[in-house]
């Protein structure tokens, strides 16, 4: 036991700082390491993902233009035959007549709607 | 030996040392040049591969009128569509032939233009169709032809088509850039267009855009949106009415304009023979673009009497019952001046001349408050200035009674020697009914901007010409016409409308003198005359089957003006005598 604390005291000696920093050296450069890989994966998802949403909003962007372009159709369309041209012959075809007179009835005092 | 080969060596590093010196040399030379030396034309070269500038095009604002039956509650007189311009690059066109063929029932190009077009080579673009629809496109780009391209043609489009042509104008070129022509489309046209902006930013190899790069950025001003006065059933109306009105009598052409006497708002504003602001383009005859309410002044005639009896009331210088003898002409210097009928009526009250239209009447009118006061009142009346309407106009030409010389005045009197516009004369007219205050005209009710603000067009009084008194005198006067006079097929069964009929004669610009035979007929007036919901004034131009406006424009006049007291909902104020 006291053997072996004399060895640990003789090796005490070959524990220098520079070894120390040599070993800090290696464990930082696989934490460096670890780190570029980590950051590399981490480049790839974001780039990767960025892309992926980058496309999702240029097919939105796109679903919205075609939506208004056909909302402008349908604009157009409603309008063509709202158009009075269109009523009028519309109206011709149904065999609607125009309304020639009114009867305008004045009211009276006492009227009441029976049922 | 040695020294020999140290020689030689000391002769290869010096050669070497001078190619080395050399090539730089040269690289150096070069670098000055395209660093230096070409500065300019190299940025600019690099600039163009990787700079990009953009315009951004403003979607124009749309012509709106209300309409109860919307879900928005407005109807576009004048919307936008897209569509689509098929051009070519002839040189990436392998069969010209073959595509000339395939493309010939799809586009309204003959076969032959198109194979010219197609066949030169050199050519880097060559347009073959604008306005084509989605469908055609597709049909198009099936084909699956190369060298056949579309781009986006933003268009204007006007869902009415035939009737409005002249009030709304179009969406032309003027020069290379597109902008409003005639009517509201010109009038309003920097309201409409809005405002360019652009995108310039830097691009990459591939053409994408670098995000970091510096960029600059305006957008795009939208245009606003005009909403009219014009009630579309009225103007729909009053233009088919018109247009069947002028087949009828054979006319050359004509107008109605009908505007709310107390607001001045214009309620419809027609002409015929009209175009389609769709197809302007197919219009052979540009006189078809102006509007003759307003851009084509003319001698009203007759229907002027009410204005200078109305003057001469106003001054207290006649009544309506005041009396004169006509002897059915009046001599001024050399000049003699009859009656239509060329007859002596006798003993006529000023009623009396409204009723027969006497020449003499207004002639005797007129005198009675001058030449000088009268040309006071025709200018009060708004005649010979611009009425300020929204849209382009003619002031009109009172220049002879304004030198106060009896020719002048007696003439102008009963509405010759003078010109004035449909619109003009409708807005005096409007005083006459509304009691006496001259309103000023206009089209666009509201500018909507495209960040919600609204610009309101607020009713105007220019002046008040006449007392309420003679407003109301005149008024009764100008009904008798309808119940008695001329005017007859002007009225309304149930209820009491005013008015006057005018039979102009033309001037022919090559002799100076009167058209033998062509008149100008007009009728003004307005209803119902208690409470008038609006005033109106219709004009056919040379109608071929009739000799006078009695015949022609009052008919148009009392059809009308039935019309909108139905569509008014005006319940009849008297009982049905007519």
């Amino acid at each position: 036991m006291i053997r072996s604390t004399r060895s640990a005291d003789l090796l005490q000696p070959q524990t220098h700082w520079w070894h120390r920093l040599k070993v800090s050296t290696q464990k930082f450069a696989v934490a460096l390491s670890v780190a570029a890989v980590a950051s590399g994966f981490g480049y790839v998802f974001l780039t990767n993902h960025t892309a992926a949403e980058g496309f999702a909003i240029k097919s939105l962007e796109r679903e919205i233009a075609q939506i208004q372009k056909d909302n402008q159709k349908l604009e157009l369309q409603a309008a063509d035959l709202r158009s009075l041209s269109a009523v009028d012959q519309t109206s011709v075809a149904l065999g609607l007549v125009p309304t020639d007179s009114f009867d305008y009835v004045a009211p009276t005092s006492g009227a009441v709607a029976v049922r | 030996m040695a020294l020999r080969q140290r020689g030689w060596k000391i002769d290869r590093v010096t050669g070497i040392v001078a190619f080395f010196g050399i090539f730089a040399a040269l690289l150096g030379l070069r670098l000055l040049t395209l660093q230096v030396l070409q500065h300019g034309f190299y940025t600019a070269l690099a600039s163009d591969q990787h700079q990009l500038f953009e315009q951004l095009l403003p979607t124009r604002g749309q012509i709106l009128v209300k309409d109860a039956q919307s879900s928005t509650g407005y109807y576009p007189l004048a919307t936008n569509q897209t569509l689509h311009l098929l051009y070519a690059i002839p040189k990436r066109i392998k069969d010209p032939v073959a595509t000339a063929t395939a493309l010939e029932h799809l586009v309204t190009l003959p076969k032959e233009d198109l194979l010219k077009r197609l066949n030169k080579s050199n050519d880097l673009y060559e347009p073959i169709q604008h306005n084509l629809t989605d469908e055609q496109q597709t049909a198009i780009a099936d084909l699956k032809i190369e060298g056949l391209y579309f781009v986006d043609e933003p268009t204007r489009y006007y869902p009415e088509r035939q009737y409005g042509g002249q009030l709304l104008g179009f969406v032309g070129y003027a020069g290379d850039e597109k902008a409003g022509r005639y009517g509201l489309e010109q009038y309003y046209n920097k309201e409409l267009a809005g405002a360019q902006g652009f995108i310039k930013a830097q691009k990459d190899a591939s053409g994408q855009l670098i995000a970091t790069a510096a960029q600059a950025w305006q957008p795009a001003v939208d245009g606003s949106d005009l909403l009219l006065t014009i009630d579309r059933t009225i103007q729909y109306e009053a233009c088919r009415q018109l247009d069947e009105a002028v087949q009828k009598h054979g006319a050359d052409s004509g107008s109605v304009v009908i505007v709310q006497p107390k607001t001045g708002a214009v309620l419809a504003m027609c002409g015929a023979p009209d175009f389609n602001p769709n197809a302007y383009n197919e219009v052979a005859d540009a006189k078809t673009f102006l509007n003759p309410s307003t851009q084509i002044p003319y001698e009203p005639g007759s229907v002027f009497k009410a204005l200078t009896m109305a003057a001469a009331l106003n001054e207290g210088k006649v009544t309506p019952e005041t009396t004169y003898t006509d002897t059915g002409e009046v001599k001024i210097g050399s000049f003699t001046i009859k009656n239509s009928d060329s007859k002596a009526h006798g003993v006529q009250t000023m009623t009396q001349v409204l009723e027969e239209s006497l020449n003499t009447g207004a002639i005797y009118a007129m005198n009675q408050i001058g030449a000088k006061t009268f040309a006071q009142y025709v200018k009060a009346f708004g005649f010979g200035q611009a009425t300020n309407v929204d849209v382009a106009e003619s002031e009109g030409n009172i220049a002879g009674p304004l030198t106060h010389k009896d020719i002048y005045a007696t003439t102008g009197s009963f509405g010759q020697g003078l010109t004035v516009t449909p619109l003009q004369l409708a807005m005096a007219y409007a005083s006459l009914s509304n009691g006496g205050h001259l309103m000023q005209p206009y089209i666009v009710e509201q500018v909507r901007r495209p960040d919600g603000t609204t610009i309101k067009t607020e009713p105007h009084e220019i002046r008040q010409v006449i007392s309420a008194q003679t407003s109301a005198t005149i008024s009764a006067m100008l009904v008798n016409v309808v119940e008695n006079g001329h005017g007859k097929r002007a009225g309304v069964p149930g209820y009491y409308v005013a008015g006057k009929t005018g039979t102009a004669q033309i001037p022919d610009p090559k002799t100076g003198k009167y058209l033998p035979e062509l008149t100008i007929g007009t009728f003004a007036g307005y209803a119902p005359v208690e409470d008038p919901a609006f005033v109106m004034a219709v004009q056919l131009v040379k109608p071929r089957d009739v000799q006078f406006a009695e015949s022609s424009a009052a008919p148009l006049f009392g059809s009308l003006a039935k019309f909108l007291m139905l569509y008014f909902h005006l319940p009849p104020t008297r009982a049905t005598t007519l």
